[in-house]
C-alpha cells in the first residue's frame, strides 16, 4: 500500500467527520430519561391507557401511525378498536370549540336549534361514531407537543414533519371538548 | 480509467472550477425554492410546467440521439463513427442526468421522490419514463466504459455487451417515446394530444442531438489534439438536416390539421405562440426567431456544397440547435397549459431564480461532460 | 484476497440493480391484482344554478368549504388576489368559461351572466388517477370519491396536467403564511403538495353531508348516491334537464348543473 499513512490519516478523520452527530450528542448534557414524562395530559375519565402499553408504544408509535394513515385516508377506516374493546380515532386533529364557533357563523351544524357552542360540538363526536361512544384522537389524550412528542424527538434528533399539516395542539382550546 | 479526470492543465482546471461556483450559486438559489416553495418560479396555478420540465423535455431528446452514432456503428458496422460513437454515448449520460435533476427541482416533495418506486403505478407514464430513463442511464454507462476500457488495452469490447448494446437502440427510441406520451395522452390539453407528437420529438431529436455532437467534435479539434476525422461529421451533419427536414414536415402536419379543421380548442394554443392571445405576447417573437432559424437551417445545410464547408456547417448546427431549443425547450410545453381548461390566458415568465437553477443544472452537466470526455480523450492518447 | 478498484464498483453497482428487483417484484403483484368487485354505489352532486344564482355575489358554499378544509387565501401586496399561487376547492366561473362547449354568442342574458359553482367532478374515468406515479391520488371503489393522499404527493402536478376542469391546485408556497384561524379538526397542506376538493370524506365518516350542501341557504346543492333510484339526486336529475362540464372528453363527471 502506497501512500498508506496519507490514507489512514484521511480514514481517521472521515470517520471523525461522519460520528460527529454522536460526539456531539454525548457532549451536550440532555437527559434522556422518561420518568417524568408526560403521557395523558388531559385527566380524561377511564381513558388513561393508550392503544399499546407504554413501552410498545414508545418502541413503535412511529409504525403504528404510518399504517394508521393509511387505513384513513385509503381505506376510510378511522375507528380502531384494542383487544379489551376500547374504542379510538385514528387521527392527528382534534375539536377546538372555538373554531367550531367560527365555523358554525357561515353554516350550522344542527338543526335542533342549539345555539351553545359545546353542546354541538358533543353532537359531532357523537355522530362521529354513529352510536353515541366518544372515541378520542391521540391528541386529544397527548395534547402537549412540547412535553409529549418533542422531548424525546429532539433528544434523538427527528423531525417528523406530521405538524407541518396536522394542527399543533393548543391545551386550552382543548378543554372544553374532552371535558 | 476515472483517475484520468484529474490530471489535466490549468485551462481545465479552471474551466471545472468556473463550473463549480456556477453550480454552487445555483445551488442557492435552489435552497431558496426548497425553503420558500415553487412560488419563487414564474409557475401557478394556470401554467404549472414550465421552464424546468420543458429542458426535461428537450434534454430527453439529447440522450435519445445517441443512438444515432450506436445504431450506425454496431448495427450497420460503419466503422468511420468508431471515433465518435463513445462521445455520442459520453452524451448521452450527463443528458439522461440533467433530465432527472430537471424532475427533481421540478417536484414540490423531492425527497418524496422514492414513493415512484414503492407505489409503482403502470397506468402513470410518468413511471414508465423514469423506469425508461433509469435504464437508458445504467446502459450508456456500462456501454461507455466497457468499451473503452477494450479499447484502452488494444482489444475487442467482450461479447457478453453485445446484446446490451442492441438494447440500447430500441431502449434509446422508447425513453423519447415515453416522454411523448407523457403529454400527448392527456384529453385536458388539446395542444399536445396529437399522435405526431412523439415522431415529432424524435425528429427534432436526431437533428438537435447530432447537431450538438457536431460542435462539441469541432470544439475539441479546436481545443485539444483529439480529432473524429472529417467524414464522420459529414455523416452526422446528414443525419441532423435529413432528421429536421423530418421536423419541419411534421410541424407543418400538425399545423394543417389544425388550421383546415379549425377547432378553436387546438388552434388558439398555436395563435398564442405565434400572434399572441389576449395580448398575451411573450412567446411570438420567440417562436418567430425559432422558425426563422429553421428555415436558415435548411438553407444552410440541405445544398451538399453549403454544409461541406466546416464553418458553414458550425453555423447550421447552431442556428439548427436554437431554434429545436425554443421550440421544444419553452414554446411546447407552456403553450400546452395556455389558454387553461376555461378558456383564459395566464401570463408565465420563467423568474431569475428559475433561469439561474436551470443554469445550474446544465452546469452539471457540462462539467461531467468535460469529465467523461477528459477521460475518453486521455485512454485515447495513451493508446499507441 | 484482492479486490481491485473496478471490481468493486462493478460489485456496487451490480448490488445496487439488485435493490431495483424489489420494487419490481411488487410492480409485478400489483399488475396481477384483479380490479376488486364494485359495491354500485356512486356519489354525485346535483348543482341547481336557477336557485344559485339568485342570491347574486353569495358565496357561503366556498367559505364553509374553505373554513373547514383550512384552504389559504393568498392576497398581492396591493390587496388583489393572487392568481398565481391560488388555490381553491369550490369557486364560481363564468357561465362561459365552466361550460365552454355550451357557449355561443346568442345565449339568453340571464344564462351569461350566471356564475357556476365549480369544484372537482370526481370523475367515472378520472384523468388525474391515470396519471398519478404514487397513487397519491385514487378513485373509492365504494363510492367513487376521487381522493387525495397528501401524505404521499410528491408534488410533480402531472394531475393538474391532466385535470381537463383546472379542479386542482398546488401548494406553490406554504399555507400556513396566511391561515390564520384553523379548524384543528382538519390538517392544513404543506408546502408542495397537490390538492382539491374530496366530496367531505371525513364528514360523510360522521354522517354529515358535505359543508358546501349545508351552506347552501337556497338548498340549490344536491348530493347523494346517484346509483340508488330513490335517492333525492335521482329524483331531481329525472325531472330536469341537466348539463355536465365537457362530456364529450369521456370522464363522466360526478357534478350535474341545472340551468
Amino acid at each position: 500500500m502506497y501512500n498508506g499513512g496519507k490514507i489512514i490519516i484521511g480514514l481517521i478523520i472521515f470517520a471523525f467527520i461522519m460520528t460527529l452527530p454522536i460526539w456531539y450528542n454525548l457532549a451536550s448534557d440532555q437527559d434522556p430519561s422518561l420518568k417524568d414524562y408526560v403521557i395523558a395530559t388531559k385527566g380524561v375519565k377511564g381513558k388513561d391507557r393508550c392503544v399499546l402499553p407504554k413501552e410498545e408504544m414508545l418502541a413503535t408509535h412511529m409504525d403504528v401511525l404510518d399504517q394508521w394513515r393509511d387505513l384513513v385516508v385509503r381505506d376510510g377506516e378511522r375507528i380502531h378498536t384494542t383487544p379489551d374493546g376500547r374504542r379510538f380515532n385514528r387521527s392527528l386533529s382534534y375539536i377546538n370549540t372555538e373554531v367550531e364557533t367560527i365555523l358554525n357563523t357561515s353554516y350550522s351544524i344542527t338543526a335542533e336549534g342549539d345555539t351553545n357552542s359545546t353542546i354541538q360540538v358533543k353532537r359531532v363526536k357523537a355522530k362521529h361514531l354513529k352510536d353515541n361512544i366518544t372515541a378520542y384522537s391521540c391528541i386529544e389524550c397527548h395534547s402537549n407537543k412540547e412535553q409529549f412528542c418533542d422531548r424525546c424527538h429532539t433528544y434523538m434528533s427527528v423531525d417528523p414533519y406530521c405538524w407541518d399539516c396536522h394542527i399543533i395542539p393548543e391545551p386550552q382550546l382543548m378543554e372544553v371538548a374532552v371535558k | 480509467m476515472i483517475e484520468k479526470a484529474f490530471y489535466g492543465d490549468k485551462k481545465y482546471w479552471s474551466w471545472l472550477f468556473f463550473l463549480g461556483a456556477v453550480i454552487l450559486i445555483a445551488f442557492l438559489f435552489y435552497m431558496r425554492q426548497f425553503n420558500r416553495g415553487l412560488t419563487v418560479t414564474g409557475l401557478g396555478r394556470d401554467v404549472s410546467w414550465g421552464f424546468y420540465i420543458a429542458q426535461f423535455t428537450f434534454l430527453v431528446g439529447v440522450a435519445a440521439s445517441a443512438v444515432m452514432v450506436v445504431l450506425p456503428y454496431y448495427l450497420h458496422n460503419y466503422k468511420m463513427f468508431g471515433k465518435i460513437t463513445i462521445l455520442g454515448e459520453f452524451l448521452a449520460i450527463p443528458s439522461v442526468l440533467m433530465c432527472m435533476l430537471f424532475i427533481f427541482v421540478d417536484m414540490g416533495q423531492p425527497f418524496r421522490i422514492l414513493n415512484v418506486f414503492l407505489h409503482p403505478s403502470p397506468n402513470s407514464p410518468m413511471f414508465w419514463d423514469t423506469v425508461a430513463l433509469g435504464g437508458y442511464l445504467c446502459l450508456n454507462i456500462l456501454i461507455g466504459f466497457v468499451t473503452l476500457g477494450a479499447e484502452r488495452k488494444l482489444t475487442a469490447p467482450p461479447k457478453w455487451i453485445k446484446p446490451f448494446i442492441i438494447i440500447s437502440i430500441p431502449w434509446a427510441i422508447s425513453i423519447h417515446t415515453v416522454t411523448a406520451f407523457l403529454y400527448s395522452g392527456l384529453v385536458a390539453r388539446p395542444f399536445w394530444m396529437t399522435a405526431v407528437l412523439a415522431p415529432r420529438f424524435l425528429a427534432s431529436a436526431f437533428s438537435a442531438g447530432p447537431a450538438l455532437l457536431i460542435l462539441l467534435c469541432l470544439l475539441l479539434r479546436k481545443i485539444s489534439s483529439f480529432d473524429v476525422g472529417k467524414e464522420p461529421i459529414q455523416k452526422l451533419a446528414v443525419i441532423a438536416i435529413y432528421a429536421m427536414c423530418l421536423n419541419v414536415f411534421l410541424i407543418l402536419m400538425e399545423i394543417f390539421t389544425t388550421f383546415y379543421g379549425g377547432m378553436e380548442d387546438h388552434m388558439s394554443h398555436f395563435k398564442y405562440l405565434f400572434v399572441g392571445l389576449d395580448g398575451n405576447t411573450f412567446f411570438v417573437p420567440w417562436m418567430w426567431t425559432s422558425s426563422i432559424l429553421a428555415i436558415v437551417t435548411l438553407i444552410l445545410l440541405i445544398p451538399p456544397a453549403g454544409r461541406k464547408n466546416e464553418k458553414i456547417l458550425a453555423l447550421g448546427c447552431i442556428t439548427l440547435f436554437i431554434s429545436i431549443w425554443i421550440d421544444k425547450g419553452m414554446g411546447m410545453i407552456v403553450a400546452g397549459f395556455v389558454p387553461n381548461p376555461f378558456h383564459v390566458v395566464a401570463r408565465y415568465v420563467p423568474t431569475l431564480n428559475e433561469l439561474a437553477i436551470a443554469l445550474g443544472v446544465y452546469a452539471i452537466g457540462a462539467l461531467i461532460v468535460t469529465l467523461l470526455y477528459k477521460i475518453v480523450l486521455s485512454v485515447r492518447a495513451s493508446i499507441p | 484476497m484482492s479486490i481491485k478498484r473496478r471490481d468493486f464498483i462493478k460489485i456496487t453497482g451490480l448490488s445496487t440493480l439488485g435493490l431495483v428487483a424489489i420494487p419490481a417484484s411488487e410492480l409485478l403483484a400489483e399488475i396481477a391484482k384483479t380490479e376488486t368487485s364494485k359495491s354500485g354505489k356512486k356519489l354525485a352532486m346535483a348543482i341547481d344554478l336557477r336557485k344559485c344564482s339568485k342570491e347574486e355575489g353569495c358565496t357561503d358554499c366556498i367559505d364553509a368549504c374553505h373554513k373547514v378544509h383550512n384552504v389559504p387565501n393568498f392576497v398581492l401586496p396591493d390587496g388583489k388576489p393572487n392568481r398565481k399561487d391560488e388555490i381553491k376547492w369550490i369557486w364560481k366561473e363564468h357561465f362561459g368559461h365552466a361550460f365552454n362547449d355550451n357557449q355561443h354568442e346568442f345565449l339568453s342574458e340571464k344564462i351569461q351572466h350566471i356564475e357556476a359553482v365549480v369544484l372537482c367532478n370526481h370523475c367515472e374515468n378520472p384523468p388525474c388517477v391515470s396519471v398519478c406515479p404514487t397513487k397519491a391520488t385514487w378513485k373509492r371503489d365504494e363510492d367513487g370519491i376521487v381522493m387525495m393522499d397528501w401524505h404521499r404527493c410528491i408534488g410533480c402536478r402531472y394531475c393538474i396536467a391532466a385535470c381537463p376542469y383546472g379542479s386542482r391546485s398546488f401548494n406553490w408556497r406554504d399555507p400556513r403564511e396566511v391561515l390564520e384561524e384553523q379548524n384543528t379538526d382538519f390538517p392544513t397542506r404543506m408546502k408542495g403538495v397537490v390538492e382539491k376538493c374530496t366530496f367531505c370524506n371525513e364528514r360523510l365518516s360522521r354522517g354529515l353531508q358535505p359543508a358546501c350542501v349545508e351552506a347552501c341557504k337556497a338548498n340549490a346543492i344536491v348530493f347523494g348516491d346517484i346509483h340508488d333510484p330513490k335517492s333525492d339526486i335521482r329524483k331531481l336529475l329525472s325531472n330536469n334537464f341537466t348539463i355536465l362540464r365537457k362530456p364529450g372528453l369521456g370522464t363522466n363527471p360526478a357534478i350535474y348543473y341545472i340551468v
